[in-house]
């Protein structure tokens, strides 16, 4: 079976609203099944090139002719036999920003449904419009309402696959990322916005390619079973009832 | 002459309330506001379901059809492959290792309340059975029974004591302190909160223990709110907030009580409640809007969230005392009473019920009082203090149902009913010991009771089984192609059953000569719709007195069949449904005859103008 990575960037989201909030229940759970990390290193400025870097595994160099082209990316590198299914990113704006982004939720869930994938990746700038038209209070409710979107497109991702959820703020960025083929989470010390493509490569089984200049951590985060309950376990708690 | 319309009805569920009881308070003249209904609409007996139980019978309440169509057919369920028993009204499930997990209602079946959502009529439901995890609805709702503490059990409280040699109990922790004495300083001790997914292990924080014995109190140090507080003995304290670590990230919130029991010299005991959710932030969705229990908590301040509020466990194992018992309950009334209130107030159209679970529990606890030959009362006499704890339990009862009446105009339906009725509970029938007797269930060598611990399931030769029970009420045959190891073919259910159910029906316990079971219902029999596989092949009807048998209900296999009750839950319910109606009152005339409690959603519907939804059974009652 295909291993299926879904990749969900959130453009002009400061790290502490994506790691910092108790309340948004499916991002916390894949915090703490999976890893996450503030990033460090170099990250590029211009929103463009900061998701282009996230796909090349490479930051823009004087080589570089602005579109990555040339250079092997995560979309082709992961989409097998499909398509890779990409919605939105950090450079459409025209309307309100918050109908704007529930349209690309409705059009990238839809599409997640009705035909098979490998690759998946949705880019939400709704923070930064939001922000650049002073209406920051408005992230809080969106970020939930986010949150809220993500059950159904996660349980898109089967039995098998890799889930990264990238923020990028204007003073840090943050990202969270589980998967059902890895090892031990937590935080991720000294993650770079470069290490996210070998990484998601490795999750895959696929090889990094020459030009990524990041690196795969050694023991990548997965989300970890609960321990099923022992019958005694369920006798005991069901004593409780005082019928028994 | 017309009847004036109706535009608001309000139900006020009394849980247990016996109707034999009722009438003799109304004979006396103590529950005036239940005699008000009476002289203005009617008072009168509602059919139970079959079993007799508190989320059947208010699932079919709700619902308007018999179990076979919601699918709730007892507490207790069992999962035929592995024959392990488990909760029979919700599960967590995990649809995918990248989510978190979520709570399942098993109540299927369409609920009066989504009936009336269709039709823009709101509904306010509060601690309704079956109501975990909350049902969407136009209104609110606040979850009932159900709702698990925070260990995720039914009320897993915790002692605290200095005595080495004390081991826990059913449904509790005993935490060991030690404590040298006065002037030996603060004791350094734990909450202990939920298990941890991962490993299981328990999640705690801390708990400081300052005990004053000349001062008479202890002063207790906690890492949530408030920190400190101060215990005297007898008396139950606020609830205390805390935040339980588990893991890295994630954590879960409580609410906890505490008691103290002993304080003397050189011994300490105390008690914590089992650690409830904090309806500020609960770890999982206890009502609709899910903000709307905080609400509550903001409005009225914190309460009980757990789906069964009163401490039994606590009180059976002897670690509280039957006043603190009642003071519990006293507080569990007053926060019913305000939410009650505080809705009634904002009440101007739809439908509004509300759950009073206590007669329930105080009915199990107490009906000892009212017979001194029982034998829970053996070495344990009853305090005559406690002989009028179940009247003062109607009476409250009574008192609630005065803020709905009082609340009402004209233009408003009052109910007032109960699930099912009360009676005693003295002896206890072994199913799986009758089955043994007669060859239908054999354990494997070795495993004979009357040894140390009592063989259960876990213990049963399969490959010799053909019947077993598990339950309050059923029993099932060990189905090839159903059951793990099965071994009754298809050909041979029919007879077997028929041959169980001669058997038990009629069974007499020769100690009192006294029928124990008075039949057995194939489930074909007792139940119709698209749920009945669910149900246990065989229901039970027991005796008036009798009851399965404590260790039986979760598979236990005695020496015996029969046995003496001689615990402090001394009252119970769970018997021949016919012996056990509710209650059933109204401010509107309506028809008592075969009154029944899938009757009840259809007649709400009525009373509001709409009609019964396709799948309820049942009829209005209203004249």
């Amino acid at each position: 079976m295909t291993m299926k990575t879904l990749v969900i960037g959130l453009d002009g989201l400061p790290a502490d609203l994506l790691l910092g909030d108790d309340r948004l229940a499916h991002v916390r759970h894949l915090m703490a099944s999976g890893g996450f990390a503030r990033l460090s290193g170099e990250r590029p400025a211009d929103p463009s090139a900061f998701w282009r870097s996230l796909d090349l595994g490479r930051l823009p160099g004087p080589d570089d002719d602005g579109e990555g082209a040339h250079w092997p990316s995560l979309p082709g590198l992961l989409s097998g036999d499909e398509p890779p299914l990409l919605v939105g990113g950090p450079s459409c704006s025209g309307g309100d920003p918050i109908a704007e982004s529930e349209a690309r939720l409705a059009e990238f869930s839809r599409r997640l449904a009705e035909a098979p994938w490998s690759f998946a990746r949705l880019i939400d700038n709704a923070p930064a419009l939001l922000q650049a038209s002073g209406a920051e209070g408005a992230i809080d409710s969106w970020i939930r309402r986010l949150d809220d979107a993500l059950a159904p497109m996660l349980e898109r991702l089967g039995d098998s696959g890799t889930v990264l959820i990238a923020s990028r703020g204007v003073a840090d960025s943050a990202a969270v990322l589980a998967t059902t083929g890895g090892g031990p989470g937590g935080e991720i010390p000294g993650l770079r916005l470069v290490d996210l493509a070998p990484m998601l490569l490795a999750l895959a089984g696929r090889p990094i390619p020459p030009s990524m200049t990041g690196r795969a951590p050694d023991a990548p985060p997965g989300p970890s079973g609960d321990e099923p309950d022992d019958e005694q376990a369920v006798r005991d708690r069901l004593q409780g009832l005082g019928y028994l | 002459m017309a009847r004036v319309a109706i535009e608001k009805v309000i139900v006020v569920g009394l849980d247990g309330l016996e109707p034999r009881l009722v009438g003799e308070m109304l004979r006396r003249g103590e529950l005036p506001h239940l005699a008000r209904l009476s002289a203005e609409g009617g008072l009168g007996r509602v059919a139970t379901t079959s079993p007799a139980q508190t989320p059947v019978a208010w699932s079919s309440f709700a619902t308007g059809t018999n179990p076979g169509g919601h699918g709730i057919f007892d507490f207790i369920a069992r999962e035929p492959r592995s024959y392990r028993p488990d909760l029979a009204l919700n599960r967590y499930e995990q649809p995918s290792p990248f989510l978190p997990a979520r709570v399942v209602n098993l109540r299927r079946g369409q609920p009066v309340w989504d009936l009336l959502s269709s039709a823009g009529i709101r509904s306010v439901i509060l601690r309704c059975p079956c109501s975990y995890p909350p049902d969407p609805l136009r209104g609110r709702l606040l979850s009932g029974m159900g709702v698990p503490d925070l260990r995720g059990g039914f009320g897993t409280g915790t002692f605290y004591t200095t005595d080495p040699a004390e081991a826990a109990r059913e449904s509790e922790q005993v935490v060991p302190l030690d404590w040298p004495g006065p002037g030996s300083g603060p004791i350094e001790s734990v909450v202990i909160g939920p298990r941890n997914p991962k490993d299981r292990s328990d999640a705690t924080t801390p708990l400081t223990i300052d005990p004053r014995p000349d001062e008479g109190r202890v002063l207790l140090r906690t890492s949530g709110t408030p920190g400190e507080l101060e215990l005297r003995p007898g008396s139950w304290s606020p609830w205390v907030r805390l935040r339980f670590k588990l893991g890295l990230l994630q954590g879960a919130r409580g609410i906890v009580r505490f008691l103290l029991r002993r304080l003397e010299p050189g011994r300490l005991e105390l008690y914590a409640s089992p650690v409830n959710f904090d309806p500020m932030a609960p770890p999982f969705p206890i009502s609709h809007p899910d903000l709307y229990a905080a609400d509550l908590a903001d409005e009225l301040g914190l309460y009980h969230t757990t789906g069964m509020v009163e401490d039994h466990s606590a009180l059976v194992n002897g670690r509280i005392d039957e006043a603190a018992f009642l003071s519990q309950c006293d507080d569990s009334w007053r926060e019913r009473e305000g939410m009650l209130s505080r809705e009634l107030h904002r009440l101007d159209a739809g439908l509004l019920y509300c759950l009073f679970d206590t007669p329930d529990r105080v009915q199990h606890l107490f009906w000892r009082f009212l017979e001194p030959d029982h034998p829970a009362n053996l070495g344990l006499p009853p305090d005559p203090e406690f002989v009028g704890a179940i009247a003062e339990t109607y009476r409250r009862a009574d008192s609630a149902v005065g803020l709905a009446l009082e609340a009402a105009d004209d233009r408003t339906l009052v109910i007032a009913m109960s699930d099912h009725g009360f009676g005693s509970f003295r002896r206890g029938v072994n199913l799986n010991a009758w089955l043994r007797e007669h060859g239908l269930l054999a354990l494997r060598d070795g495993e004979g009771p009357g040894g140390g611990q009592e063989p259960d399931l876990r213990q049963v030769d399969w490959s010799r089984t053909k019947a077993y029970a598990l339950g309050l009420t059923g029993l099932y045959l060990n189905r090839i192609g159903r059951e793990g190891q099965g071994i009754v073919p298809p050909d041979e259910a029919e007879g077997l059953k028929e041959q169980i159910a001669r058997g038990l029906s009629g069974l007499v316990d020769p100690r009192t000569g006294r029928e124990a079971i008075r039949g057995v219902d194939s489930r074909e029999r007792a139940y119709a719709g698209p749920f009945v596989e669910e149900a246990p092949d065989l229901v039970v009807r027991f005796g008036a007195g009798y009851r399965v048998s404590w260790s039986g209900s979760l598979g236990g296999v005695s020496a015996g069949i029969f046995e003496d009750n001689t615990r402090r839950w001394s009252g119970d319910h769970i018997v021949d449904p016919a012996l056990v109606p509710g209650l059933l009152a109204m401010n509107r005339p309506f028809r008592d005859e075969g009154a029944a409690m899938v009757d009840l959603a259809p007649t709400i519907l009525e009373a509001l103008g709409q009609p019964a939804g396709p799948a309820m059974e049942g009829r209005s009652l209203l004249r």
